[in-house]
């Protein structure tokens, strides 16, 4: 699989709407006594990008975190409702979350690479490492670094600390980590927030390339972002859905005023 | 410049030079004091047979019993310590942690005397019926009891050290899905690895400086063990000998020397061992990652 | 082994590790405040030792002890301030400073009893004072050097760069910079650095055992070249005659009000350092 690592324009491309991969359903969410989300009901569908836009403190992070239970943990953290993916309700007690991590898997606002090198941080996540062969090891990593489009720029350096990289390349191999366990679907938590200009278009153009394998669940603040990059649009304010549909429709055609005055930044009262 | 910005200077100049001084001075004095016995009886004094009326100095199984008492109490510590600040830092909830460590704190300040007394009252004595001793004062008991002392101090450390890794490396290694023992294992220790060796080498150097608590409880015979491994026998160690025998030792005499030999000993092992710990503690490679 | 059993195993572990150690270490502070609480009261706190310590109590050992720790602390307080100062404000060289570090930081690696034979050495030998209360608190100062020094250390560095400016564009010359501005946050850092070293210095027994104390017979000393009694060296002589259940008794008392006093020392110690961070941040 060869692909140019060069800035290309991005075509708005539509898609027809297709399966459900992910579905929320009559989510709330408390940490403490704050109500983060409030009857969230929502579905993310298989092989496309999912984008959830919105302003800061709408939600948007804590929902996507619901989908692999990253809030567990969290001092104070209380949910209720159901999400389904691939049809197992993943709110039940009987879930391993472990194995549920696997298949959905999650990559962060800030790029967070462990002090190794770029090999040993693709392979960090993978289960049964000691049973895989050097040769086969340097496969998955060429393999996941060039689904990446890193592989041009570190194949002749795989055994660096992986700090050395930049923020961007550091990004795209926080994907390839996650990518390498072979997840269904990938949650992005605002991927390019910290990441300037080319690099936030390299990662856009890799989600493009990753949608034909895996589903996509993508929040940003960037409504220029959700425009080149989403399929299907998720917009949220102050811990509820306002709308939700394909972009063509949010976009050209809201139901919603809200709606509209976000996508068009307008001033609103979100 | 003024009489008073001279005058000040002088005094922070005068008193950093003597609190820099301080430790060269104390190395210095203890050579000076040890110089006849290196001179006179040399190489001899690494061996096994101490006995001044006879003029013999080895004071090998002292060194011996320090050795073998830091090994049984950081290998006991050690462990115990590691996992119980994995508990404190990554099991237990934050508000509790704090009074948790507070309370580490406190115990990590008891007076090694009073080690010394619960050695002497509750140990030797549990140590004598549980293993069928003559006597319960023994290497083991010594052992046992500086790691109960030095418990606290290595679970703090760890903890600071486990504590100081910043979360986001436990979020990125829990959304690849791994077992909370996993994250710990493959995300949390690695990066916490230097400091909790820093924090392991600085227990080490409590332990092997330590005086009253062994004082009381190791028996106090000059002798290395037979077979050596024999942990629960009598034994002696560098800082047991020198605070039961230096005051009763004439100054200026051949004696006096080769004890003061031993702590020379001592401290050097003791500085080592310190100086190591705070390369690991402050290696500013190893933080890069921060 | 699964990964779900390992997990669960390694859980089990850590409990069970926590849980023995907390075990271990609540032992230790019951049968401290048990058998300690037993022996102390009006009568033990107020008396003097009768019968090499088996009897009376431990009124001159608190008195011997709360005087060692003063005299330590007047002498460390000004030398601690000193080196601190210089370090923050003169020394700029960065070997120079580092091999200062080292040196005054190497002495909080020193094992006690080395500060002992030290001042056996120097103090008792060399400058024949024989053994006296005042060089045990000489050596104390020593012993809790570094630590105060760092403590006054950051306090110094906490303080804005802008104060320091503000100070000299009024026209202050360096030293005035420095009494006016920076000791007194200095000097409240060292403080409390004070109190954590004096929570150490009173319980320690290894320093002062051959230079500055005795057992019995000693109430105030007459002069500074008199030895005097203390908490950790009574405790250490009652100890060595642990058949008698009388005397064992009086070292549990004696016990406890040296810890009381240790944790007094490092409450008021931790209390500064949290007040200093706090008010850093604002």
């Amino acid at each position: 699989m060869t692909r140019s690592t060069g800035l290309r324009i991005i075509q708005p491309g539509a898609l027809p709407e297709a399966a459900a991969a992910v579905k929320v359903n009559d989510l709330n969410v408390w940490f403490g006594t704050a109500h983060i989300l409030r009857e969230i009901a929502v579905s993310f569908q298989e092989y496309r990008i999912n984008c959830i836009v919105g302003p800061s403190g709408s939600g948007k992070s804590t929902l996507i975190r619901s989908i692999n239970r990253m809030n567990d943990d969290v001092a104070g953290y209380c949910a209720k409702g159901t999400i389904h993916v691939d049809g197992k309700d993943i709110m039940s007690e009987s879930i391993n979350v472990a194995k549920l991590r696997q298949e959905v898997g999650m990559v962060f606002q800030k790029p967070c690479v462990f002090p190794k090198s770029i090999s040993e941080n693709v392979l960090f996540g993978m289960q049964d490492l000691k049973k895989l062969t050097v040769q086969e090891r340097l496969q998955i990593v060429e393999n996941n670094l060039k689904l990446t489009a890193l592989w041009r720029e570190v194949s002749h350096r795989l055994h660096d600390k992986a700090v050395t990289l930049s923020l961007g390349q550091q990004q795209r191999l926080c994907i390839a980590r996650t990518l390498a366990v072979k997840p269904k679907v990938v949650l992005l938590d605002e991927p390019t927030s910290s990441l300037d200009p080319v690099s936030s278009r390299a990662v856009e153009e890799l989600m493009l390339e990753l949608k034909k394998e895996y589903t996509i669940v993508f929040v940003t603040h960037n409504i220029q972002q959700a425009q080149r990059v989403a399929d299907h649009l998720v917009f949220m304010c102050n811990g509820g859905v306002i709308e939700q549909g394909s972009k063509q429709k949010l976009f050209h055609n809201p139901e919603k005023e809200l709606t509209r005055k976000y996508l068009n930044e307008e001033y609103c009262d979100c | 410049m003024s009489a008073s910005s001279r005058i000040g200077k002088g005094y922070v100049v005068g008193s950093t030079f003597l609190s820099a001084a301080m430790i060269l001075v104390i190395i210095l004095f203890l050579l000076m004091n040890s110089w006849d016995a290196i001179r006179q009886t040399g190489l001899q004094l690494f061996t096994s047979e101490w006995n001044p009326a006879q003029d013999k100095f080895g004071i090998l199984p002292m060194i011996c019993g320090s050795v073998a008492i830091t090994a049984i109490a950081i290998a006991i510590a050690l462990p115990l310590g590691i996992a119980t600040a994995i508990f404190t830092s990554e099991v237990l909830p934050a508000g509790l942690r704090l009074y948790v460590k507070s309370l580490l704190e406190l115990l990590a300040g008891i007076p090694s005397i009073i080690y010394g007394l619960i050695g002497v009252v509750f140990l030797s004595v549990w140590v004598e019926q549980a293993f069928d001793l003559q006597s319960g004062r023994t290497v083991f008991t010594g052992g046992l009891l500086l790691a109960v002392m030095v418990l606290p101090t290595i679970v703090t450390l760890s903890d600071d050290a486990l504590h100081h890794v910043p979360q986001k490396y436990r979020e990125a290694a829990k959304s690849l899905g791994f077992y909370n023992y996993e994250v710990i294992r493959n995300a949390v220790l690695p990066i916490a690895k230097p400091d909790i060796i820093g924090a392991a080498l600085l227990g080490l150097g409590r332990v092997l400086g330590e005086t009253m608590a062994v004082m009381l409880v190791v028996g106090s015979i000059d002798r290395i063990p037979e077979p050596f491994y024999n942990v629960f026998v009598p034994g002696q160690t560098l800082t047991s000998k020198l605070g039961r025998e230096i005051a009763e030792t004439a100054f200026g005499s051949l004696h006096f020397s080769a004890m003061i030999f031993m702590g020379l000993i001592l401290l050097v092992f003791v500085l080592l061992v310190t100086t190591i710990s705070l390369t690991y503690f402050y290696n500013p490679e190893d933080r890069l990652y921060e | 082994m699964s990964r779900e059993l390992t997990n669960r195993v390694f859980s089990t572990a850590t409990w069970f590790a926590a849980g023995l150690c907390g075990l271990v270490l609540f032992f230790m502070f019951a049968i401290i405040t048990w058998n300690g609480i037993r022996a102390i009261n009006f009568e033990f706190l107020f008396a003097a030792s009768r019968n090499f310590g088996a009897a009376g109590g431990i009124f001159y050992q608190i008195i011997g002890s709360l005087l060692l720790i003063l005299f330590a602390a007047l002498i460390c307080l000004p030398l601690a301030l000193g080196t601190a100062i210089f370090k923050s404000e003169y020394l700029h060289n960065a070997r120079v400073q580092k091999l200062c570090a080292i040196l005054v930081y190497g002495l909080n690696g020193v094992p006690s009893v080395i500060f002992g034979i030290f001042g056996l050495i120097f103090f008792v030998n060399v400058l024949q004072t024989g053994v006296s209360w005042f060089v045990g608190s000489i050596i104390l100062a020593i012993m809790m050097l570094p630590t105060v020094v760092l403590a006054a250390y950051h306090a110094i560095n906490s303080v804005p760069e802008i104060y320091r400016e503000s100070a000299s564009a009024l026209g202050l010359n360096r030293w005035q910079v420095i009494v006016k501005v920076l000791l007194p946050q200095a000097t409240s850092g060292a403080i409390s650095g004070l109190f954590l070293g004096l929570a150490r210095a009173i319980g320690e027994t290894a320093p002062i055992m051959f230079i500055a104390t005795a057992f019995s017979g000693i109430d105030i000393p007459g002069s500074f070249l008199d030895p005097v009694t203390s908490l950790p060296t009574h405790i250490l002589a009652l100890a060595q005659q642990a058949v008698d259940a009388r005397a064992l008794e009086n070292a549990w008392g004696a016990s406890l009000v040296l810890i009381s006093l240790v944790t007094v020392f490092s409450t008021l110690g931790l209390w500064g350092r949290m007040k200093l961070k706090t008010s850093s941040l604002r």
